[in-house]
């Protein structure tokens, strides 16, 4: 493969991470969920917990992140199971059981 | 190029998703019946589809998955195969030991953000309340008289319960002496028994409660000893409880001879031919050989009672046996009286040390015994009389 490709390619993969960045990042400011599944990357100036953000969007069904291979998650269901963690400035699947704005606290 | 380019990247981004994706399967287990916390066993979730071997695990309650009560969670992307929309999963908890498990569950993989499976109960492990272990003859009790050369029949019996009412899917017992044999020991009919189906009255009782019966036919030479049953249900979870009783089995002495003893026909003044009486060990203790004999009635001091000639009786004297060694051929009278004992009236205990049975596929517990008889000049005619048989545990001479 020649280099000039593989520069594209690298510079490529980067691009879209950056885009996806900056997406996520204007999704704070106004983030609407669609239904099902919904890749969110969270900055947040003041910790919350997982519970509480579920609380206010009671249309949220499961957030959850993968660590150290294993998953870490919360489910909205018997007022909630799962590890109520703290939301921090990273990527979480959302799934919502309706399209919604999410709300922050 | 750029489309290669394009799918490269497309693919990129599709992993770091995948990466990220999760869908939880999550679930109620019940207490037990009996009042067993369901918290702290362990759930394991599979695919049928691609066997159990591909597995996840959580444990129940406040230190799982779920931190809450009787509830499991389990990611079912993180099984090797991920699960994907409208794959079957399956759950049930497993035994970590103290039998209490469940039946499984199974649901449909679903789009939305978890599946609920159907709730799941703790099994409780039947329960055997109580074991008796005894023959047909009731009193006394914990004893069982064996039947010479045959068979007593011996029932070991419980009533069982089983809090989830679910059917016993089978019920076994083992009556074993207790002193030498174990519970799983090999059958053998001096000290082991198996009854691998028992029979199951489901109607006995409550709708909880059944009873079971099982049946031994022990045979005669069964040791003499203190014997356990031991009794084991299973429920349809194939899980078991078991329970026992002890009773004694009685020492039975006992032993077989033929019937008819038939010396032949013996001119007067001559020895008869040896002839040879198998005696057998009926019973289940070591013996020695009571013998006596009478020509009409007991004490008559006489071995035959004779139809014709001026002599119509022989002497108790002059019939004899050896109870050790054979002694084949003609014998005068002086050579006869040397080497074989005289039959007495009285009984006499003689020492004969015939074990019992301990070989079940073929019956060694026999010894022969040797027997002549003197016909003194002047006897005639058919002559007959009676030797008695008899086992003892005293000490012979």
């Amino acid at each position: 493969m020649e280099i000039k490709t593989l520069f594209i390619i690298i510079f490529a993969i980067s691009l879209v991470f950056a885009i996806s960045l900056i997406i996520s990042s204007k999704e704070n400011l106004s983030i609407e969920l669609s239904k099902g599944k919904n890749y969110v990357r969270l900055n947040v100036s003041e910790m919350f917990y997982v519970e509480t953000l579920v609380k206010l969007n009671p249309l949220i069904e499961a957030v959850s992140y993968k660590e150290e291979n294993e998953t870490i998650g919360y489910v909205n269901v018997f007022k909630g199971v799962g590890k109520n963690f703290v939301i921090q400035d990273r990527e979480y699947e959302i799934v919502a059981k309706e399209s919604t704005n999410l709300i922050l606290p | 190029m750029k489309g290669k380019i394009l799918i490269f990247i497309l693919v990129a981004l599709m992993l770091t998703r995948m990466a990220l994706a999760a869908h939880f399967i999550v679930g109620i287990v019940n207490n037990a019946r009996d009042g067993t916390l369901a918290n702290g066993h362990t759930v394991v979730l599979w695919n049928p589809a691609n066997g159990i071997e591909d597995n996840l695990t959580d444990i129940i309650g406040p230190s799982g998955n779920s931190g809450a009560d009787n509830i499991y969670m389990l990611d079912c992307e993180m099984l090797q195969t991920e699960c994907g929309i409208g794959n079957e999963i399956r759950v049930r908890v497993i035994n970590n030991g103290d039998d209490y498990i469940t039946s499984f569950v199974n649901s449909s993989v679903t789009g939305a953000g978890y599946d609920l499976m159907e709730n799941l109960i703790l099994n409780s492990p039947p329960n055997i309340t109580s074991v008796v272990v005894d023959d047909s003859i009731v009193i006394p009790e914990n004893e069982i008289d064996l039947i010479a050369a045959s068979n007593r029949k011996v029932t070991c019996e419980a009533i069982v319960s089983d809090l989830d009412t679910q059917l016993f899917q089978n019920a076994t017992a083992e009556f074993f002496d207790s002193a030498i044999s174990y519970y799983n020991d090999l059958d053998d009919n001096n000290k082991h028994y198996t009854n691998d189906s028992c029979y199951i009255n489901e109607s006995y009782g409550g709708e909880n409660e059944a009873r079971v019966i099982c049946d031994f036919q022990i045979g005669y030479y069964a040791n003499s000893e203190e014997w356990k049953c031991v009794l084991r249900v299973e429920d349809n979870l194939s899980i078991s409880n078991n329970n026992s009783d002890l009773t004694f089995i009685n020492s039975l002495l006992s032993i077989g001879a033929v019937s008819i003893i038939d010396l032949g026909v013996v001119s007067g003044g001559v020895v008869s031919d040896e002839l040879e009486i198998n005696i057998t060990n009926f019973g289940n203790i070591m013996i020695n050989l009571s013998l006596s004999g009478y020509a009409v009635s007991e004490g008559d001091n006489l071995s035959m009672n004779c139809t014709l000639g001026s002599l119509k009786n022989i002497s108790i004297n002059y019939e004899k046996y050896n109870l050790t060694a054979s002694n084949p051929g003609a014998l005068t009278l002086s050579q006869f009286e040397a080497v074989y004992i005289n039959l007495t009236s009285s009984p006499v205990v003689k020492r004969f040390g015939l074990n019992y049975r301990q070989n079940d596929a073929e019956n060694e517990a026999l010894n022969s015994t040797y027997w002549r008889i003197y016909v003194p000049v002047g006897v005639a005619g058919s002559c007959s009389g009676n030797i008695v048989f008899g086992a003892s545990q005293a000490a012979g001479i």
